[in-house]
C-alpha cells in the first residue's frame, strides 16, 4: 500500500485534462460582471454624497426622530478607546417588551454554511431580542478593537451573503445585498425563505449591517416581505433608524469599499421598472424653448412615444436593437444644434446589459466608415465613460482626404439597472471644437438630473 | 493587478488551484466550473485581490464556497446547467491513483478533508491553514491527525473497508 499523505503531497493537477477559458475570456466575463453590479453602487454612492451636500433626508429623518443629525461620511473615529457599551445605549429603541443579554446573539447568522460572525472576539458585546407570535427581531451590537475591525466583520457578513446568492433555492431562501441607500449608511441583506411568492406567514429575514468606529450593529427581523423585499428593506431600516442614529457616538459610519463590485452575480439586483412614467425628466438641462428659433421641428419636441427612433448604423449596417419594454424619445433643435435624447427600458438589466454590449460590438468593429459619395468619410471612435452601470462614448467626425472637417456627431449611452438613455449632438451641440473629452464632459453635465433620475430603473430604487 | 498581471496569474495557477479544489470536492468538472468561475470574481474585483496577501488563497476559498453554494444545488439535481461558466466537458478518467485517494478523501468529513488538503497538498504551514478555514490552529492539528488516521484506513489494502466507524469525527 502506498503512502496516502505522500500520495497526496505529489498529487499532480497538471495530469488533470482540463479547459480553462482564455485569460482575455475571464476578463471579459469579469469586466461584465463589474459593470452590472457598478450601476446599483454608483448610485447609492451619489445618494449618500446627496445626503451630505443638500444635508436632506438624512437629517430629516433625525429631526424627526428628535436626534442630532448624522454625517454620512466617513473620517475619523470619534470614540475610539471606547472599551464598553454605554450603559444608556438604545439597543432596543423601539421594541417593546425586549429581552436584554450580554451575549452575542447574532453569531449564529448563517449564509450557506458560512458563520462571518462566529470567531468575533469583541470587547464588549450586547443583544436583544423579542420573538413570539409572528415577531422576531434581534439586534447584536459588537464593540471591537478598532473601526478597521468594525469594517472586516462588515465585510466578512457581505462576503458570506455574496456567495451565498445562488444557493440552492430549495435548500436555503433568495439572498440580496442592499447597499446603503439615503438615510441609511450600512447594508442590508435579504433571505427569502418563500421565494418571491405572495405569502402572509413570517418568510424574510431582514439583516441590517452598520458600523461606526469600533462598532458593528447587526440586526435581524424576520417579516412576511417576499412579495415586496425592499417594503421589507424600507421597514427594517426605518425600524433601527434610533439606534443606528445613536451609533453615531462611536464615531463616524463607515463600510467596505463599495468599488469591489459585490452583489448576486446574475445581474437581477440591477433590474427596476420596466415602465417609464410619462413625466420622467428626459429633456432636463436643455435650454429652455424659447430659446430656439422659430421653424418647423426648431425647439423641443416631446418627450414623447412618438418621436421616430434614433437609430445606430455602422459600415453601412443598421444596429439590430433587442425587443425592449418602453421608450421616451425627445429632441431640442436650433439652427446646426441638434440635440436628442432616447430612453429605453428593457425587461430585466441582463437584457439592458447585452443590448449594449452589441451596440458597442458594433460600433467598435468600425472605426471607419466607407468613403460617402460626397467624398467625406466619416472616423468613429469609442470610448468608455465612468458614468452610471456603465456608459460609452460614440464619437463621429467626418474627414476629408484625411483632414479634419467641422461635422461630426456625439453620441452617449448610458446604461442603469434595466434602462439605457441614448443622448445624441449634432451641429454645434455634437462635435464643435474636435475635443471629445469635451464634448462628453458638456453632455454629461447637461443631462445630469436625467442620469441621476434613471435610479429608479434599479431595483434599489432611488 | 493590471491585466499582464492577471493573465499571468491565471495561466500560472490555474491548475494548480483546480487540482486542489478538485480534491477538496470530490469532482474535477465541477472543480474547474468553480475556479473559473472564482476568476472571473477575482478580476471582478480585482482591488480587492491586490490587497490579498495571498491572491492564489484568495481563489481558492472563493472557489471553495462557490462549490459549497453549487453542492447545496446540485444535491437536488435542480442546478440549471446554462448557469455553469464553463461549457459542460465530459473530461477522460484520471489516474487511478489519484481517483481512489480522492475517493478516500470524499468520505472523511469536509473539515478534515480540507485540512489535509490545505497542508499537505498546498504545502500550508498549520497556522495558515487556520488562517484559510477560520478555526483553532489546534483544531487543525486535530483534524490533521484524525484525517490522516481515517485516510490510512481507507486506502489500507487489507482494509478495503477499513474506514474505522467514529475516527473522522472530529
Amino acid at each position: 500500500m502506498s503512502d496516502p499523505i505522500k500520495d497526496l503531497e505529489n498529487f499532480n493537477p497538471q495530469g488533470l485534462p482540463m479547459d480553462p477559458l482564455t485569460p482575455s475570456e475571464v476578463r471579459r466575463r469579469g469586466d461584465r460582471v463589474r459593470r452590472r453590479n457598478n450601476g446599483v453602487l454608483a448610485l447609492g454612492a451619489a445618494a449618500a454624497i446627496a445626503v451630505v451636500a443638500t444635508s436632506g433626508v438624512f437629517i430629516n429623518n433625525a429631526v424627526d426622530k428628535g436626534q442630532e443629525p448624522a454625517p454620512a461620511s466617513p473620517s475619523q473615529t470619534k470614540n475610539a478607546e471606547q472599551a464598553e457599551i454605554p450603559a444608556d445605549f438604545p439597543l432596543a429603541a423601539g421594541v417593546r417588551g425586549a429581552t436584554e443579554t450580554d451575549t452575542a446573539a447574532m453569531s449564529g447568522l448563517d449564509y450557506c454554511g458560512v458563520t462571518p460572525l462566529a470567531d468575533l472576539d469583541p470587547a464588549d458585546v450586547r443583544s436583544i431580542g423579542l420573538s413570539g407570535g409572528e415577531t422576531s427581531i434581534t439586534r447584536t451590537l459588537y464593540l471591537l478593537d478598532s473601526s478597521e475591525a468594525s469594517v472586516a466583520a462588515h465585510e466578512a457578513i457581505l462576503d458570506a451573503a455574496d456567495a451565498c446568492t445562488d444557493g440552492d433555492p430549495k435548500d436555503s431562501g433568495d439572498v440580496a445585498i442592499h447597499r446603503d441607500g439615503e438615510g441609511w449608511p450600512g447594508s442590508t441583506v435579504t433571505e427569502d425563505f418563500a421565494h418571491g411568492e405572495s405569502t402572509t406567514e413570517p418568510s424574510v429575514e431582514v439583516v441590517n449591517v452598520v458600523s461606526a468606529g469600533p462598532a458593528l450593529l447587526v440586526t435581524s427581523t424576520i417579516g412576511s416581505w417576499s412579495a415586496d423585499i425592499n417594503a421589507g428593506v424600507g421597514s427594517v431600516r426605518s425600524d433601527d433608524q434610533q439606534v443606528m442614529l445613536a451609533m453615531n457616538d462611536f464615531g463616524d459610519y463607515d463600510a467596505p469599499q463599495t468599488d469591489t463590485s459585490r452583489g448576486d452575480d446574475s445581474g437581477d439586483t440591477g433590474s427596476g421598472a420596466s415602465t417609464i412614467r410619462d413625466d420622467f425628466p428626459l429633456a432636463g438641462g436643455w435650454p429652455d424653448d424659447s430659446k430656439a428659433e422659430k421653424g418647423k421641428n426648431m425647439g423641443l419636441q416631446g418627450p414623447n412615444r412618438s418621436l421616430a427612433p434614433l437609430e445606430f448604423q455602422a459600415c453601412g449596417e443598421d444596429w439590430q436593437e433587442p425587443e425592449y419594454a418602453d421608450r421616451l424619445r425627445a429632441d431640442w433643435n436650433n439652427v446646426e444644434d441638434y440635440r436628442s435624447r432616447q430612453l429605453t427600458t428593457y425587461a430585466d438589466a441582463d437584457t439592458a446589459v447585452a443590448a449594449v454590449e452589441s451596440l458597442i460590438a458594433q460600433q467598435r468593429a468600425c472605426p471607419k466608415d466607407p468613403v460617402r459619395d460626397d467624398g467625406y468619410v466619416n472616423n468613429r471612435e469609442v470610448r468608455e465613460v465612468p458614468l452610471g452601470g456603465e456608459a460609452w462614448a460614440i464619437l463621429e467626425r467626418d474627414t476629408m482626404d484625411g483632414a479634419d472637417s467641422p461635422f461630426g456627431e456625439s453620441t452617449l449611452v448610458v446604461r442603469v439597472g434595466n434602462a439605457v438613455l441614448v443622448i445624441r449632438g449634432g451641429g454645434h451641440g455634437g462635435y464643435p471644437s474636435g475635443d471629445g473629452q469635451a464634448q462628453i464632459d458638456a453632455m454629461n453635465a447637461q443631462a445630469a438630473d436625467v442620469i441621476s433620475s434613471m435610479c429608479e430603473f434599479t431595483e434599489e430604487g432611488c | 493587478m493590471n491585466e499582464q498581471e492577471f493573465d499571468d496569474f491565471y495561466t500560472a495557477s490555474f491548475a494548480r488551484i483546480t487540482g486542489q479544489v478538485y480534491a477538496m470536492i470530490g469532482n474535477r468538472d465541477e472543480a474547474q466550473e468553480c475556479v473559473q468561475e472564482a476568476f472571473v470574481k477575482a478580476w471582478a474585483h480585482r482591488r480587492k485581490l491586490e490587497k490579498a496577501d495571498h491572491p492564489e488563497a484568495w481563489v481558492r476559498v472563493t472557489a471553495h464556497r462557490l462549490a459549497i453554494s453549487r453542492w447545496r444545488r446540485t444535491k437536488l439535481a435542480k442546478r440549471a446547467q446554462d448557469r455553469a461558466v464553463s461549457a459542460l466537458t465530459v473530461a477522460p478518467p484520471v489516474d487511478e491513483k489519484y481517483v481512489a485517494l480522492v475517493a478516500a478523501l470524499k468520505k472523511l468529513p469536509e473539515p478534515q478533508r480540507r485540512a489535509l488538503v490545505l497542508h499537505h497538498m498546498c504545502d500550508l504551514p498549520v497556522a495558515a491553514v487556520a488562517h484559510e478555514v477560520g478555526a483553532p490552529e489546534g483544531t487543525v492539528k486535530a483534524r490533521l491527525s484524525r484525517g490522516r488516521d481515517a485516510l490510512a484506513a481507507l486506502l489500507s489494502d487489507n482494509e478495503p473497508n477499513g474506514f474505522q466507524e467514529g475516527a473522522s469525527h472530529v
